[in-house]
C-alpha cells in the first residue's frame, strides 16, 4: 500500500476523512468504525469523527488504545497529528475510572480507581446529593434509583461510568423469529441486522443490553428490534411515533415472530390492552389532561415486570420520556432510528439515558448490497407565478416561505412526473393541507392527514398497497412508520424549513427494497426563501450518500 | 592588519630590539624583525608545535578578523579566560599574537604572516559536497497564508489601528485556523508582507499582493524568513553569506563562526550557544541550507546562494496537487499542497471552513456571490472545478452555482441618492418612490441603511463597498545582491603601540603594582618600565634597577638606577603604564 493509496486522513479536530473511491476503503472503514463514528457519507470521501464516547464505546467492546492508535497509523495517508493521538490515550485513561457494581445490601457500590477522582468527583454538588453514604478512600454507595441519574451527570463531566449493574431479567416469555413467515415468505435476518442485533446484545452481558441502532427507512429496524426481543426472551414494551406505527409494529410481530395474538397489546386510545408485548405511543405515556397534571398513562412503563424497551424513532423521544427513563436503567432497552440527528439538539440524552450508538451503517451502502431499494434524488425548481412575485417581495419572511411552497406552478409539475412513471406507486407529500387538498382534487388522487380516521387511513394503505390507488396524497402524517411497500416515487411538495429528520423519514417511505430504482422529487420555488431550505435538506441527502440531481424549469417549460 | 611588517611599524622603535632580542634571540630593527617573525620554517615548527587548544584559539581570533577586542575574548571563554590568558602569553612569547595597548584590555591582533597557515587550517572546514549524502531540503509552503488570506476574505475582521483585530477576529480566525499553530505570526506576516490591509477599521485583503505571493511565494517565502529571522542580528546573512558561499562547511564550523559574530557584535548576549543552534535548525528547516545525512556538514540549498548573490530568485516550476474533491453536499477538500494560485482563487469561490491536514471550503451562496463580484461567473467556476477536481463534479454542484449566479442581484447606490436594481426586484425595500423603471430615489441619509437591508438579502451594492487601493504588489523587502567581503580590514591601533601578548603587563593597581617593584628590590632584578614624560605625557621605555621604595604624601615612589640616562632617578609608581614583564635580570 503506497502513501497515496492510503485512504485515511487524521485531522486535528479528531474528525477522520475517508476516501471511498480507494481501493482499501472497506478495510479502512472496518477498522475505524468501532472507535469513530460516522457524521456523513456523501459521494467521495466520508467523514467520521473520533470523540471521547466512541472511545469510550471502543474501551468497552474490548479495543485497546495500542489498536486503535497502530490502525489509524496503517491507513493514514498523512502522519496522525500529536493532538489527537494524545486525546485518544487521554479518553482511554478515563475508561473503566469508575465502576458502578451491585453492593451487598441491594444498593449500587461506584468503585474510583484513584483517591484524586474519587475527591473531584465526590465534591461535586450533584454527586453529593446522590451520595448514600461514603466509603472512602475509593468508594461510595448510592441508592440503584440514582442509577440513571448518576451515569447522566458523570457523562455530562467527562467521565463514562463502567456500569456492571447488569439488567433485571424481566418475565420470560418465549419468542422466536419464524424461518417462514405467516404470509408465507421465507424470512432471515440479514447480515447487517444479526450484526446490530449482536453489538447491543453484547452476549447478553451487563455491557450490553442498551444501545441505539442506526439504520435507514427501509432497512428491517423493526426486524432487528424483534430479534432483540427474542435474544431477551422477556416481556417488552415497545414505544412508537404513532398508531399507524403500532399497528404495523403488531403486524409484523405476528407475521414473523412465534407470538401470537394473545401475547400482544396495542395501548393506545382506542384500546389499552396490557400484554406481555405491549405496543404503545410515545403521545400515549405523555398525555395528560391540564399542562401541568400527571402522565396518566406513565404508570404502564412500571405496569408489568419489562425485561426490554424499544424506543421506535428514538430522534423523536420527548423529554418525558428522557425523564422516566432515568428511573428505569435497570432495564434494557434498544433505540431504532433512521437518523440520529435531533433539530431540538438533544441527541447526548439519548446517548446517556437510552443508550450509545451500538451499530451504524451508511445508507448507500445497504443501497450497493440490495437492501434498500436504488434512489436518485431530483430537485425541480420552477418559477414563481409573474402575479405572486410582487406578494412575495412585500410578503413577511414566514409567509414568504409558504407563498414559495405553495406555488401553484408545482401543480403542473406533478402531474407531469405522474405522467412519467405512469406504472408506479406514486406519494405526494407536503405540509400545507390547503396545497395538498388543492393538488388532491386537481389529481383526483385520496388524501390522508392528521384528521383522517384511522380506520379510513388503514383503508387507503390498504388500497395503496394493492394498486388500486397509485397516487397517494399525505401530509406529514407520512412522515413517520408507515409501510408502503410498493411506493417508488415520492413527490415533496413542501416541507417543514429545513428539516433533515423530516427529509430522511420522507425518503424512506420509497426505500423498502424492490426491483425498480426509487425516485425523490423536491419540488421548489426558484429564488425564493424555500430554495435556501431546500438547499439545506439537499445537503442532508448529499451527506447520507445519494446523487441529487437538479432540474431548471422556466414559465414556458410550465406553460407548455 | 594588512601586513607584519605593518604591524612591527607599530612596536615603539626602542622596543623593537628589546623585544626582537627575546623572541629570536637576536636584537633587529623593524624590516629584520618583520622578516624574523615571517620565516615560514619558523612559522611552520611553532604552529606544528601548538596543542588543540591554542589552534583553536587562534582559528577564533581569525575567524573574528585577526584582531579581536578583549571583551569579545573575555566572552568567548568566560571561565577558561585563565587559561586563555596563559596561552596568549606563550604564544605572545613565540610572536605569533600581539596586544594593541597598554591598557590591559587592548585589542588582541594576529601575527599577519601566521594568516596563510590559519587559511589553510580553516580549508579543512570546507569541502566538495559532491561525493556526500544529503537529507531533502526543508521547505515552507505557504499555503497556511493563503488560507489565512482567504479566511479574511469570508468575513469582516474589524481591527484597531495597527492591524490588530478585535478579539472577535482573533476568534474567527483562530476557529478557522487553529490546527496551525502559528496562526498569529501568518497574520503578521501578511501585515508585513502588504497583503493584508485596513480600510476603515476593517482587515481587508489586498489582491495584487496576495497574487504576487500566491505566484511567487513558495520559491521567495523561505529566502524571506531566512533575512527576517537575520533581522535582530545586523549583518547576519551577509555573514551566512560569506561563510558558505557555494561550498560545503562544516557544521560545527559554522555554528563557532556564528557564535563567534554574535559574540564580536554584542559580548552580552545571552544564551549565543542556544540561539545559533536554533537558528542554524531553523534555517535548515525553512530550506535554506540543506543538511548532510550525518548532520556534519551544511551547505545552502539549491538556488539560495544564486538568490542571495544576484538578487533575484528564480521561481522554479512546482508540481502541485490537483486532487482537490468536491463533494455533493457543497464541501470541497482542499490539499495543503495545492498550487497556491489555485487555492487563492478556492478562496475567492467557496468558505474556509477549516484549514487542517486537508482543508476543508464549503460553497454557499454567499461564497459565489463573492466569487461574482470578482468577476468570475458560473461557467468560470465551473471550469476551475472542472480542472482541480479529482472526480467528476457533482451535477448539483454546477447546477446550484448557476441557480445561485442566475439569482445573484446587483444594486448600484448613485451618490446616496438614487438605487438602480439589474434585477431581483422583489430585494427593493419598502417605501422607495421608483422613479424610473428600476430607479429608485433614496431618502435622505439612508444610503447605509438600505446597503445593510440589501447586504442581507445578498444584493451585491456598488458604490458602497470598501473598494481596496490598487495595490502596489507585496513587498519582499529588500534582497540586495551580497558581495563577499574582505576578511581582513585594517583597524586603527592604539597609540600606544603594539607589543607580543603578555611581554609588557599593565602595572597593577594600588599596593599590587608597588610589589612589583618590590620583588625586583629584592631579587636584584632589572625591570624595564613605560612611564610618561613629565609634561608630555608621551610614553618613555625606561630600563631601570629599583634601589629605594618610599611614600610621600601617601603616593609611593621608586628611585631607581635607569640604565637609559646612567643616572638614578625617582619614579612615581602610581604613574608607571606598565612594565615588560619578561625580561627578569640585567
Amino acid at each position: 500500500m503506497t502513501i497515496t493509496d492510503k485512504p485515511v486522513i487524521v485531522q486535528s479536530d479528531g474528525s477522520i476523512l475517508l476516501e471511498v473511491m480507494s481501493s482499501q476503503y472497506e478495510d479502512a472503514r472496518d477498522a475505524i468504525l468501532p472507535f469513530a463514528e460516522l457524521i456523513k457519507s456523501p459521494e467521495y470521501v466520508h467523514t467520521y469523527r473520533i470523540t471521547p464516547l466512541s472511545i469510550w464505546n471502543a474501551a468497552a467492546m474490548g479495543a485497546s488504545c495500542e489498536n486503535i492508535l497502530c490502525s489509524l497509523k496503517r491507513y493514514s495517508r498523512y502522519e496522525i497529528p500529536a493532538g489527537v493521538a494524545f486525546r485518544i490515550k487521554e479518553a482511554f485513561s478515563r475508561w473503566d475510572s469508575i465502576r458502578l457494581v451491585r453492593h451487598s445490601d441491594g444498593m449500587l457500590k461506584v468503585e474510583f480507581r484513584t483517591r484524586a477522582l474519587f475527591e473531584e468527583i465526590t465534591s461535586r454538588p450533584a454527586i453529593k446529593n446522590i451520595i448514600a453514604r461514603s466509603a472512602p478512600p475509593l468508594e461510595i454507595i448510592i441508592s440503584e434509583e440514582m442509577r440513571g441519574r448518576f451515569k447522566h451527570i458523570l457523562i455530562k463531566t467527562g467521565y463514562p461510568v463502567n456500569d456492571l449493574v447488569g439488567y433485571e431479567q424481566g418475565d420470560s416469555l418465549d419468542i422466536r423469529l419464524r424461518d417462514t413467515c405467516v404470509s408465507g415468505q421465507d424470512f432471515a435476518l440479514r447480515q447487517y441486522q444479526a450484526e446490530a442485533t449482536d453489538n447491543f446484545w453484547a452476549g447478553g452481558g451487563p455491557r450490553g443490553g442498551q444501545g441505539i441502532v442506526v439504520l435507514p427507512c427501509g432497512s428491517g429496524k423493526t426486524i432487528v428490534g424483534m430479534e432483540a426481543m427474542a435474544k431477551a426472551g422477556t416481556y417488552t414494551l415497545i414505544l412508537c411515533t404513532n398508531v399507524s406505527a403500532v399497528r404495523q409494529w403488531i403486524s409484523e410481530l405476528l407475521d414473523k415472530t412465534t407470538l401470537n395474538p394473545a401475547d400482544i397489546g396495542e395501548y393506545t386510545g382506542s384500546k389499552k390492552e396490557i400484554k406481555p408485548v405491549t405496543v404503545t405511543t410515545y403521545q400515549m405515556l405523555t398525555y395528560r389532561k391540564t399542562r401541568t397534571g400527571p402522565f396518566e398513562h406513565m404508570k404502564l412503563i412500571q405496569a408489568l415486570n419489562w425485561g426490554l424497551l424499544i424506543y421506535d424513532e428514538v430522534h423523536v423521544v420527548p423529554a418525558p420520556i428522557f425523564r422516566a427513563t432515568t428511573e428505569i436503567q435497570a432495564k434494557r432497552r434498544l433505540g431504532l432510528t433512521a437518523t440520529l440527528v435531533r433539530e431540538d439538539g438533544l441527541e447526548e440524552d439519548t446517548f446517556s439515558l437510552v443508550g450509545p450508538k451500538c451499530y451504524d451503517v451508511p445508507w448507500k451502502e445497504l443501497e450497493q448490497k440490495g437492501f434498500i431499494a436504488q434512489a436518485v434524488c431530483y430537485e425541480i425548481r420552477l418559477p414563481l407565478p409573474e402575479e405572486k412575485e410582487m406578494e412575495y417581495g412585500l410578503a413577511s419572511d414566514r409567509a414568504r416561505f409558504r407563498i414559495a411552497s405553495e406555488n401553484i406552478y408545482k401543480d403542473r409539475v406533478i402531474k407531469d412526473i405522474i405522467r412519467k412513471h405512469a406504472d408506479e406507486s406514486i406519494l405526494v407529500i407536503g405540509q400545507y393541507i390547503s396545497q395538498l387538498k388543492r393538488i388532491s382534487a386537481v389529481l383526483n388522487a385520496p388524501l390522508i392527514t392528521g384528521s383522517t380516521p384511522n380506520a379510513k387511513r388503514d383503508m387507503l394503505y390498504a388500497s395503496f398497497r394493492r394498486g388500486d390507488v397509485p397516487v397517494l396524497v399525505v401530509s406529514k402524517v407520512a412522515n413517520f412508520a408507515i409501510d408502503l411497500p410498493d411506493a417508488s416515487v415520492a413527490i415533496q411538495v413542501s416541507g417543514t424549513f429545513g428539516s433533515r429528520q423530516e427529509e430522511a423519514q420522507r425518503l424512506g417511505r420509497i426505500l423498502r427494497p424492490k426491483e425498480r430504482i426509487s425516485n425523490f422529487y423536491t419540488l421548489v420555488s426558484d429564488q425564493t426563501t424555500e430554495e435556501a431550505f431546500a438547499h439545506k435538506r439537499q445537503i442532508f441527502l448529499a451527506e447520507q450518500g445519494y446523487k441529487y440531481r437538479i432540474e431548471q424549469w422556466s414559465r414556458d417549460d410550465i406553460n407548455l | 592588519m594588512t601586513s607584519t611588517y605593518d604591524l612591527i611599524s607599530s612596536i615603539p622603535s626602542y622596543m623593537v630590539e628589546i623585544i626582537s632580542s627575546h623572541i629570536l634571540g637576536n636584537p633587529l630593527d623593524i624590516q629584520g624583525f618583520a622578516e624574523g617573525l615571517s620565516d615560514d620554517r619558523r612559522l611552520g615548527e611553532i604552529f606544528e608545535g601548538l596543542d588543540e587548544k591554542q589552534v583553536s584559539l587562534l582559528m577564533d581570533m581569525f575567524e573574528l578578523g585577526s584582531q579581536v577586542q578583549w571583551d569579545t575574548i573575555s566572552s568567548i571563554y568566560g571561565d577558561e579566560l585563565d587559561d586563555v590568558r596563559d596561552m596568549l602569553k606563550t604564544l605572545g612569547n613565540k610572536g605569533v599574537v600581539f596586544q594593541g595597548g597598554l591598557s590591559g584590555r587592548d585589542p588582541i591582533i594576529l601575527l599577519p604572516s601566521l594568516i596563510p597557515l590559519l587559511e589553510a587550517e580553516r580549508m579543512k572546514s570546507f569541502r566538495s559536497g559532491d561525493d556526500l549524502l544529503w537529507d531533502p531540503p526543508g521547505h515552507l509552503d505557504i499555503w497556511g497564508h493563503i488560507a489565512l488570506i482567504n479566511t479574511v476574505r469570508s468575513t469582516r475582521i474589524r481591527c484597531k489601528s495597527g492591524m490588530e483585530p478585535f478579539k472577535r477576529g482573533w476568534e474567527f480566525i483562530e476557529e478557522r485556523l487553529g490546527s496551525l499553530l502559528e496562526w498569529p505570526r501568518i497574520y503578521w506576516e501578511l501585515v508585513e508582507l502588504g497583503c493584508l490591509q485596513e480600510i476603515k477599521g476593517v482587515v481587508a485583503v489586498q489582491h495584487s499582493a496576495c497574487t504576487d505571493l500566491a505566484m511567487e511565494g513558495d520559491a521567495r517565502y523561505s529566502i524571506w524568513r531566512f533575512l527576517q529571522s537575520c533581522k535582530s542580528y545586523p549583518g547576519m546573512e551577509y555573514r551566512v553569506f560569506n561563510l558558505i558561499g557555494d561550498k560545503t562547511l562544516s557544521k560545527d564550523f559554522f555554528c563557532r563562526c556564528l557564535i563567534l559574530e554574535l559574540i564580536s557584535r554584542n559580548p552580552d548576549m545571552p544564551d549565543v550557544y542556544e540561539k545559533v543552534e536554533s537558528l542554524v535548525n531553523l534555517w535548515i528547516s525553512f530550506g535554506v541550507l540543506q543538511k548532510e545525512t550525518s548532520g556534519k556538514w551544511v551547505r545552502f540549498a539549491d538556488g539560495v546562494f544564486t538568490a542571495l548573490q544576484s538578487g533575484k530568485v528564480e521561481v522554479p516550476l512546482t508540481g502541485y496537487s490537483d486532487e482537490v474533491i468536491i463533494q455533493p453536499n457543497m464541501e470541497v477538500l482542499v490539499p495543503r499542497d495545492l498550487d497556491p494560485i489555485d487555492l487563492l482563487n478556492m478562496g475567492e469561490i467557496a468558505d474556509v471552513v477549516r484549514a487542517d491536514v486537508v482543508s476543508i471550503y464549503r460553497l454557499t451562496k454567499r461564497s459565489v456571490f463573492r466569487a461574482l463580484r470578482q468577476g468570475w461567473n458560473a461557467d468560470e467556476i465551473g471550469n476551475f472545478f472542472d480542472r482541480v477536481s479529482r472526480h467528476d463534479v457533482p451535477d448539483n454542484i454546477l447546477k446550484t452555482i448557476k441557480g445561485w449566479s442566475a439569482s445573484h442581484a446587483e444594486a448600484h447606490i448613485i451618490k446616496g441618492t438614487f438605487l438602480v436594481f439589474s434585477n431581483a426586484r422583489h430585494n427593493v425595500p419598502q417605501g422607495l418612490d421608483e422613479i424610473l423603471p428600476g430607479i429608485f430615489r433614496i431618502p435622505d441619509k439612508c444610503d447605509n441603511d438600505i446597503a445593510a437591508f440589501l447586504d442581507k438579502r445578498d444584493v451585491m451594492v456598488r458604490g458602497m463597498e470598501e473598494e481596496s487601493e490598487p495595490g502596489s504588489g507585496i513587498s519582499w523587502g529588500k534582497l540586495l545582491p551580497m558581495k563577499e567581503l574582505s576578511r581582513y580590514q585594517c583597524k586603527a591601533l592604539r597609540k600606544e603601540g603594539i607589543y607580543p601578548f603578555g611581554m609588557v603587563t599593565p602595572l597593577p593597581y594600588g599596593t599590587r603594582g608597588e610589589v612589583v617593584f618590590e620583588e625586583a628590590l629584592h631579587e636584584g632584578r632589572t625591570l624595564i618600565i613605560f612611564y610618561p614624560r613629565h609634561g608630555y605625557g608621551e610614553i618613555q621605555v625606561k630600563k631601570i634597577s629599583p634601589i629605594y621604595m618610599y611614600r610621600k604624601g601617601g603616593v609611593p615612589f621608586v628611585e631607581a638606577f635607569c640604565e637609559d640616562t646612567g643616572e638614578g632617578e625617582v619614579f612615581d609608581i602610581s604613574k608607571v603604564r606598565g612594565f615588560f614583564s619578561t625580561v627578569d635580570t640585567s
